[in-house]
């Protein structure tokens, strides 16, 4: 009964799962349940009872019976495999990607292991192709490699932490996925140049953080209008941003971070309305103004 | 019948108990089946809503009534004097008194707002469902949703067994 399936599927996991043991009707829904959050805490695990090893396999075990069972329809998958350490066979997780990731899934968030001793998982591209990654408005990638082949036409939030992908094959991602309003890259060491393509007319927010070998950031989006980024002003964006009404800049080393923006942004960014800084290092001493007219909003 | 009063249009909706009730559109049209007849024009005359009765339909239209957009809205609904956190302080605590109804009477009320698609009353509706899953045990749940247990005991078996943990 749709009524049925649409109240079980507001359900938290575990909840929707004891639900399924009602009633033949409750467990049609519990197969079918449209948001599958996985995660130590949804799966009833507590990381204090028993060893990492013993916790991997019981995470493994109970995702996989979830998984396998599933009747498709999936339209939120998020895995949070954070807080284990130990090793994810990951031709689990691919296998269990090819089950969520059909036509219809509207939101994938894949959270890998922390630390340099995790495993380096390759998220599964072809997941995405024929059609499947077509309906895919959110997308959360955090601590694996990808290697995008193809748009993704609904894409409107890409976010990136700690993740493998190249110049290139970000390029690519986002000059064929025109949906595109927001781009947040932490931690993607492999990037040294960012390019926002024209055609993205959607985009508005860009965001930056700790992208170590980044040199350029060049926007052609006509409608960026807010950046995050960390970094002296010379890692602002180039290119087009008559239209940046907002900034967020964040310099943890030392640099005259206030007094540059004092003195160049008014140039850069003409029509800013709200500026944050945040500056470690200010070594500049005179009492700083910015010109009045610069920042009325 | 669509009539004009006070420069306000009106919509007849019919129960299948024969009963009329004429309500402003605006307040109609807070169900998206029946916004979707009217811009369709399939509403010139009274609407036939199937399977819901007079005394459901009344309760749906009072809600309707209540959580209409104040502009151009009936008295039901606060004026633009109103804060917001006010208004919507008052809904809650209107929604909260609403629903204090039997579960015959609430299992109707999801299933109009189904049928009706209103979602701020689906979700009201579906919620207090949902507590009940969430906090009791599966002969309470059975009970209290009149639902029968069709699984064959080996099936029950399984099923428990496949989700143990949820139970934990």
């Amino acid at each position: 009964m749709d009524i049925w399936h649409h109240i079980l599927s507001l359900l938290p996991l575990a909840d929707a799962a004891r639900a399924g043991c009602v009633s033949q009707t409750f467990r049609s829904s519990w197969r079918s349940h449209p948001n599958l959050t996985l995660s130590m805490e949804t799966l009833r695990l507590d990381g204090d009872t028993c060893r990492e090893d013993k916790l991997a396999r019981v995470f493994t075990k109970r995702v996989n019976r979830i998984m396998r069972k599933h009747s498709g329809g999936v339209k939120t998958f998020n895995l949070s495999y954070n807080y284990l350490r130990s090793f994810l066979d990951t031709s689990y997780l691919n296998r269990w990607l090819e089950i969520a990731v059909t036509t219809g899934i509207e939101e994938v968030k894949l959270s890998m292991p922390l630390g340099r001793t995790a495993v380096r998982y390759e998220f599964p591209c072809p997941v995405l192709s024929n059609g499947s990654g077509n309906s895919i408005r959110h997308l959360h990638l955090s601590r694996c490699a990808f290697h995008p082949t193809v748009g993704l036409r609904c894409l409107t939030r890409l976010f990136l932490l700690e993740v493998h992908i190249t110049r290139d094959e970000l390029g690519h991602l986002l000059s064929n996925s025109l949906a595109m309003e927001e781009l947040c890259l932490n931690s993607c060491h492999k990037i040294i140049r960012l390019k926002i393509s024209c055609l993205l007319h959607r985009f508005s927010c860009l965001s930056v953080f700790h992208c170590k070998s980044l040199e350029v950031i060049e926007n052609r989006a006509p409608n960026l209008c807010f950046v995050r980024i960390d970094g002296a002003v010379e890692k602002l964006p180039v290119g087009d941003l008559l239209q940046m009404k907002r900034l967020h800049m964040l310099d943890y080393y030392e640099s005259d971070l206030v007094h540059d923006a004092r003195s160049k942004l008014p140039f850069i960014m003409p029509n800013l309305e709200t500026l944050n800084l945040s500056s470690a290092g200010e070594v500049y001493s005179q009492t700083l103004v910015f010109p009045l007219l610069f920042l009325q909003g | 019948m669509a009539t004009r009063e006070a420069g306000k249009k009106m919509i007849m909706l019919k129960s299948p108990d024969g009963m009329e009730f004429e309500v402003e559109e605006a307040v109609a049209m807070e169900s998206q089946t029946i916004r979707k007849m009217i811009e369709d024009d399939c509403a010139d005359t009274a609407i036939l809503i199937p399977n819901i009765n007079s005394k459901i339909l009344s309760r749906v239209i009072e809600y309707c009534n209540k959580h209409v957009p104040t502009t151009g809205a009936t008295g039901a609904a606060a004026s633009d004097t109103v804060a917001p956190a006010a208004l919507a302080e008052d809904l809650k605590i209107w929604d909260a008194e609403f629903i204090k109804v039997n579960r015959a009477t609430r299992f109707n009320l999801i299933q109009a707002a189904s049928y009706l698609n209103i979602k701020g009353l689906l979700d009201l509706t579906s919620q207090t469902t949902i507590d009940t899953i969430s906090d009791n045990s599966l002969e309470e749940i059975r009970s209290f949703l009149s639902t029968k247990n069709d699984y064959l005991p080996e099936e029950e078996q399984t099923i428990r067994r496949e989700n143990q943990w949820a139970f934990q």
